[in-house]
């Protein structure tokens, strides 16, 4: 490696083993919008808002030209929950994930992150969303990207938690290299870590387990774990059984419209993706 | 969306100042000078080339006072058209075109968007200003030789309204995409603009974008109002600053991935490339159900699936095709009546509805994994998909016939648009066919084995050629236009140019059906010559 980046703790560069016992990162709370919320009062009267929601959304819809990609969506998400999202191809995931994430713009309806509008720089600060098409920077490394991000989200002390995050994933040797010649699972990867080494209230994660080898998956999984363990809410759409099987709520999708949202437990993910 | 004050505008600062250091350790230096190089001797032939056109002889007296009553308003025009286009780049999500990642990490992250994204306006800003400063200078330095007096007065009056311009088309599309400006509304907007110049033109009504066109008239005398044009711009321009942060990201996002693929087809000449990702820049997207469904089933399966694809055309692509075969009836017309060159603007109107109603057949070419797998010869189901796509140029030559009726309402317009109509509409989706089915040039492949002079001349031809087609199909207005002023009928004269048109357009759809089978019988015979040549020289070396 080109320069000298903290190693993973308590291993050596080339044999990372799993991070330190994480320290929760002061979540950025940024300065509350006032135009946002002067735009909110202005709004039509609302659904009664939920105390303690991380993500709440009302008559949530989205229509590309006269096709409805999601009809009107109610879900409440409480704070700290983790939840698996699926739905046969076309069911609204993806929309509903951006939509979330404020890079799509809803057709109708409301979404608030830790009571702050979609959109809204505090609303930002909380949501973290990895995408299941990875996008970089040409000129920057996979170091210089998690710097970018890190001090972008007001965090100065992100060096450890980003070689620790890089060393769990098998990133670590990588690091001063550009991600935009990555495979596909070496981009997953690196957006992984991109999510991960800012604050947030949430996590949004479409499909993340595609394009990663058996211990990336594995590596995922502790960390979506960790990330639990540190109080965040977790939305992951995904169809893979073991990430069901670790998290109480499944929400599905059918055709853009709510088909079931309930426990986990003896749940047929194949019956309500087909 | 909402905004606030930033909250890390020093961090982003110094994060994308290492970010141009990186680039600036990286950029060859040798490679800008010579590209720096390259584009001033560009602009210089195209300096010269212009003002032979011009020619330098002063114009009489009377032209001075026609160029100073009408001249603004012509120039307005041009500014006109540009605000135009900027409220339509706006209301799509320009003019800016930052990286993906930079809406994805950036604009996702809990700072100001305003100051995130007034560092790449203001950078957008400047280089547009000089690009249009320098043709603006151009022009004035032009405008210098016919017209005299001091060549700095021209250049710099000529920059600083071309910089105005520039500015004002920024600033346009920065107000329009602040305010989330519905495209229709842009659209509207722009046309009533335009409209408006065409009227000052014309000598109804005075439209503000003259100023811009006095302006440039300011080595001949000044106007003090004039100023208001770039003063004007320069505000709407802050406006337009002060609203960044409520730009969309679904359409900042959708724009830059589409607008680095756009530049790039455009450099490599792959107009099926600009036409797709055109459409998904304006979402111009297929209808999800057809106008109307087709009745009951037909054996002709091509000619049943043209016509599926096309009556799934959104409304926006249809109020285009009656526009442009408007535009081609009015240009057609003018050229009748003494304007020739406007014969071109028909020819270009009529190929680019070409280009829209071949969409079957184009998506055919899109698919040569899905052609190449039907057991039929390419070429006979190519050529299959030129019906639906005939009968709807058709159906648009008869509109731009109606059109042209009503403009001149004569017994001779009507017979006249009788005999054009079919050869303009086919030969401009011949043209179309054309440079669809050639696909973008290819250099390499193309000039293989030709000296370079050949090489480069092949390419320019097959580059013009589809045009040329268009353009046969406005030889009925020419040939008419000569019968009349020579004292005869130009009915005839039409009908026989007419003809031979035709011919030009059903040669197309021929070379549509034969093109392969004729390229595979031309390679077996040149391969078959060779083979006789290397027999009998291996012939001669054994009775040696």
């Amino acid at each position: 490696m080109s320069r000298t980046h903290p190693k993973p703790t308590g291993s050596s560069a080339t044999r990372p083993s799993h991070p330190a016992k994480p320290v929760k990162a002061p979540a950025q709370k940024a300065t509350k919008s006032t135009s946002a919320e002067a735009a909110a009062k202005k709004a039509p009267p609302a659904p009664k808002r939920p105390t303690g929601a991380v993500l709440w959304a009302a008559g949530l819809t989205k229509e590309y030209g006269d096709l409805p990609a999601l009809a009107p969506l109610d879900l409440t998400i409480p704070e700290h929950q983790s939840v698996v999202l699926i739905g046969h191809n076309g069911s609204g995931k993806t929309t509903f994930l951006r939509m979330a994430a404020g890079l799509l713009e809803p057709t109708g309806g409301i979404v608030e992150l830790a009571g702050h509008p979609v959109g809204s720089v505090a609303a930002r600060a909380a949501v973290s969303y990895v995408s299941d098409n990875p996008t970089f920077y040409e000129d920057l490394s996979v170091w210089e990207h998690l710097e970018y991000v890190a001090r972008l989200h007001g965090r100065d002390d992100w060096e450890q938690d980003a070689a620790n995050l890089l060393g769990q994933l098998g990133l670590y040797e990588r690091a001063d290299d550009l991600p935009v010649t990555f495979s596909r699972g070496l981009r997953q990867k690196t957006a992984l870590t991109l999510g991960l080494i800012r604050p947030f209230d949430l996590l949004l994660i479409d499909e993340p387990f595609v394009g990663l080898d058996a211990s990336g998956k594995a590596a995922l999984l502790e960390l979506l774990d960790e990330t639990r363990d540190k109080g965040a809410g977790l939305v992951v759409a995904t169809h893979e059984l073991e990430f069901v099987q670790r998290v109480s709520r499944c929400v599905a999708l059918r055709d853009g419209q709510l088909a079931y949202d309930g426990t986990t437990e003896g749940i047929d993910v194949l019956g309500l993706v087909s | 969306m909402a905004d606030s004050p930033s909250v890390g505008a020093a961090t982003l600062r110094e994060l994308r100042g290492q970010r141009r250091r990186n680039r600036l350790r990286d950029l060859d230096w040798f490679e800008a000078a010579y590209r720096a190089y390259l584009t001033g001797i560009v602009g210089l032939v195209v300096v010269l080339v212009v003002s032979s056109w011009l020619g330098d002889s002063r114009p009489s007296p009377a032209g001075f006072a026609d160029l100073l009553e009408h001249g603004p308003a012509a120039i307005g025009l041009l500014a006109a058209a540009a605000v135009a286009l900027g409220l339509r780049s706006g209301s799509r999500g320009g003019p800016l075109a930052v990286e993906p990642a930079e809406v994805r990490y950036t604009l996702l992250a809990p700072i100001s968007r305003r100051t995130a994204l007034i560092g790449p306006a203001l950078r957008q800003i400047r280089f547009t200003a000089f690009l249009g400063a320098v043709v603006g200078a151009i022009g004035g330095v032009l405008a210098w030789r016919r017209l005299g007096d001091n060549g700095f007065a021209w250049a710099a009056s000529g920059a600083a309204t071309g910089a105005s311009i520039a500015v004002l088309v920024i600033g346009c599309a920065l107000v329009a995409s602040g305010l989330r400006m519905r495209p229709w509304l842009a659209t509207l907007l722009g046309a009533a603009i335009l409209g408006w110049a065409v009227a000052d033109v014309a000598g109804y009504v005075a439209c503000p974008t003259t100023t811009f066109g006095s302006l440039f008239l300011w080595p001949l005398r000044i106007h003090w109002i004039d100023l208001a044009g770039p003063i004007g711009a320069l505000l709407i321009t802050a406006f337009g600053l002060s609203r960044l942060g409520s730009v969309s990201l679904e359409a900042a996002e959708r724009r830059t991935g589409l607008v680095g693929q756009l530049r790039f087809a455009v450099t490599v000449q792959d107009l099926r490339t600009v036409i797709i990702l055109r459409r998904q820049l304006a979402q111009d997207r297929p209808r999800n159900r057809p106008w109307f469904n087709l009745p009951g089933r037909s054996r002709f399966v091509v000619w049943r699936r043209g016509w599926h694809g096309l009556l799934r055309f959104p409304i926006v692509r249809v109020g285009r095709l009656l526009l442009l075969a408007a535009g081609a009836a009015v240009a057609l017309s003018a050229a009748y009546h003494g304007t020739t060159p406007l014969v071109l603007v028909g020819a270009i109107c009529s190929y680019l509805a070409g280009l829209d109603i071949i969409e079957p057949l184009s998506q055919e070419i899109d698919q040569p994994d899905h052609t190449d797998s039907i057991p039929m010869e390419r070429g006979d189901l190519l050529w299959r998909h030129a019906a639906a796509p005939a009968v709807v140029a058709a159906l648009l030559g008869l509109v731009g016939a109606a059109v042209a009726v009503a403009i001149n309402r004569t017994t001779e317009s009507i017979e006249l648009a009788a005999v054009v109509f079919l050869p303009v509409a086919w030969c401009g989706t011949a043209g179309a066919v054309l440079s669809t089915v050639m696909g973008a040039p290819e250099p390499f492949k193309d000039g293989q084995l030709l000296p370079p002079e050949v090489a480069g001349m092949k390419l320019a031809f097959r580059t013009a050629w589809p045009l040329i087609v268009a353009l046969i199909g406005t030889l009925p207005i020419v040939t008419a236009r000569r019968a009349f002023t020579n004292g005869n009928s130009p009915i005839p004269a039409a009908a026989q140019a007419g003809v031979a048109a035709l011919l030009v357009a059903a040669f197309t759809v021929a070379w549509l059906r034969f093109r392969e089978p004729a390229r595979a019988w031309w390679k077996q015979y040149m391969e078959e010559g060779q083979q006789a040549a290397r027999d009998r020289q291996a012939a001669r070396r054994g009775t040696s």
